[in-house]
């Protein structure tokens, strides 16, 4: 027996015309196995639809709405600073950012001049061990890569410092980068760090990391960003900056670079 | 909150201009939709408030793709629901075992379905946790029909399968959901007719 299945479907949601109900009425009236899936059709559809909405969580959509800004800059950098996502207006990114930068400042000063006293064994990974993971070219980091390393001043300063030798990287620290590396396709965890990264550091002008690290700076979980940035009018980079952000409150911890 | 198809595509191109808050005038719109579709298909809040992130980072980058053919929240949704399949083949179905038992309560174990009482009415509980063993592309129709509440020819656009396939598998899922609910049992000396019957 055929089953008139686009008719019952019909019925069961009482939107079937007076001439298709005669021909449904008709099967109905010889088909058991009909007349028991239209009534349990009926149940279902009844008990789906008075599932309660459920409630919806906060940020779900952080991750593109970060992304979402940092396209804005850098199709309109003169529009998409000043609109909060409520549309509200803000204060201009310069002055938002103006503390961080002054702290980053302060921080490189001290970070050059500590530079002879540090990198003990001890607390993580040291310049000797730093792994840069990968060529020096000017692509934008697409994933998130997770580390389980404890970097402190010099192993950053060595992270910087490979991208300006040229050769990528370095033996002593490839066990940690193949072991402890997640894939590029952990995108939810990138957009997150990316955002945190973003807010930290200020005049990005639209520009991205080429390496994005999730790691612990001195004990103190944090994201490494490695941006590579020059003199601009097409010329190439000429500097490699690895910026230190501390991932629960998204503040520059430290900052280094080196020149290309 | 029904959004005006015309104000979505404008603000698509307002988005794809530069205004950032365009795109968040989308998403304010659209996630509730969105993330109903996620709770539903993949079935705990967790998994579908990643599924959602990832709807909407996928959205985001495709956005110069939008066309206009078909409404915003046409297109919105079939991101939604390929979301819900690249989550469900990446997990490999294993957190559908953990199924919300209402909003705000505490998840339960999935145990076997349940036991069959013919004159048993379902309760909504029952419908949310069944609907995890109702097979993915009946459960996906399911959520878009009955849930979600959207017309045959819209759910047709949204799967890119034909309206007669859409209404078969609105059926078959209502009876597979009615059945894991234990509403009655199985009847005996009759194979599931396929999708071509519709």
């Amino acid at each position: 027996m055929n089953h008139p299945v686009d008719l019952l479907v019909d019925l069961v949601d009482g939107s079937i015309s007076s001439e298709d109900r005669a021909v449904v009425d008709a099967h109905l009236a010889s088909c058991a196995t009909c007349r028991q899936e239209v009534a349990l059709a009926i149940v279902a559809r009844d008990a789906l639809r008075s599932l309660p909405a459920p409630d919806v969580p906060s940020g779900l959509a952080d991750a593109a709405l970060a992304e979402a800004e940092r396209h804005a800059r850098e199709v309109a950098p003169e529009v998409a600073p000043l609109r909060g996502r409520g549309g509200r207006a803000e204060a201009p990114a310069w002055y938002r950012w103006a503390g961080a930068a002054a702290a980053a400042a302060a921080l490189l000063l001290v970070v050059v001049v500590a530079l002879p006293d540090v990198g003990d064994d001890e607390r993580g990974v040291t310049a000797e061990s730093a792994d840069v993971g990968g060529e020096a070219a000017p692509v934008a980091a697409s994933g998130l890569e997770v580390q389980d390393v404890d970097y402190d001043t010099a192993a950053v300063q060595a992270l910087a410092l490979a991208y300006g030798s040229g050769d990528g990287r370095t033996a002593a620290g490839a066990e940690y980068a193949t072991d402890a590396t997640i894939p590029a396709a952990d995108t939810g965890g990138f957009g997150e760090a990316l955002a945190c990264v973003e807010g930290a550091i200020p005049d990005l002008e639209g520009s991205q990391p080429v390496r994005l690290i999730e790691a612990r700076f001195d004990g103190t979980p944090a994201y490494l960003a490695v941006y590579l940035s020059g003199p601009g009018a097409g010329e190439p980079a000429d500097t490699a900056t690895v910026w230190v952000v501390a991932r629960d409150t998204c503040a520059i911890v430290s900052t280094t670079r080196a020149s290309l | 909150m029904v959004s005006d198809p015309s104000d979505d595509r404008e603000l698509v191109d307002r988005y794809l201009a530069g205004d950032a808050a365009a795109f968040t005038t989308l998403v304010e719109r659209h996630q509730a939709r969105v993330y109903s579709v996620c709770l539903r298909v993949i079935g705990n809040p967790e998994d579908a408030a990643d599924a959602t992130q990832e709807a909407f980072i996928s959205a985001l980058r495709k956005l110069g793709q939008f066309r206009g053919d078909s409404a915003f929240s046409t297109w919105m949704h079939r991101v939604a629901v390929n979301s819900c399949y690249d989550l469900l083949r990446k997990r490999s179905r294993q957190p559908m075992l953990h199924l919300p038992t209402d909003q705000g309560e505490p998840e339960r174990e999935l145990g076997p379905p349940m036991p069959d009482h013919a004159d048993e009415v379902a309760s909504t509980r029952d419908a949310a946790a069944a609907l995890a063993l109702v097979p993915d592309e009946f459960r996906v129709a399911l959520v878009l029909a009955d849930v979600q509440d959207l017309p045959y020819d819209q759910i047709s656009e949204i799967l890119d399968v034909p309206v007669g396939t859409v209404k078969s598998r609105v059926f078959r899922g209502r009876i597979a959901l009615a059945r894991a609910m234990g509403i009655e049992r199985e009847p005996r000396g009759r194979s599931q007719p396929s999708e071509d019957e519709a």
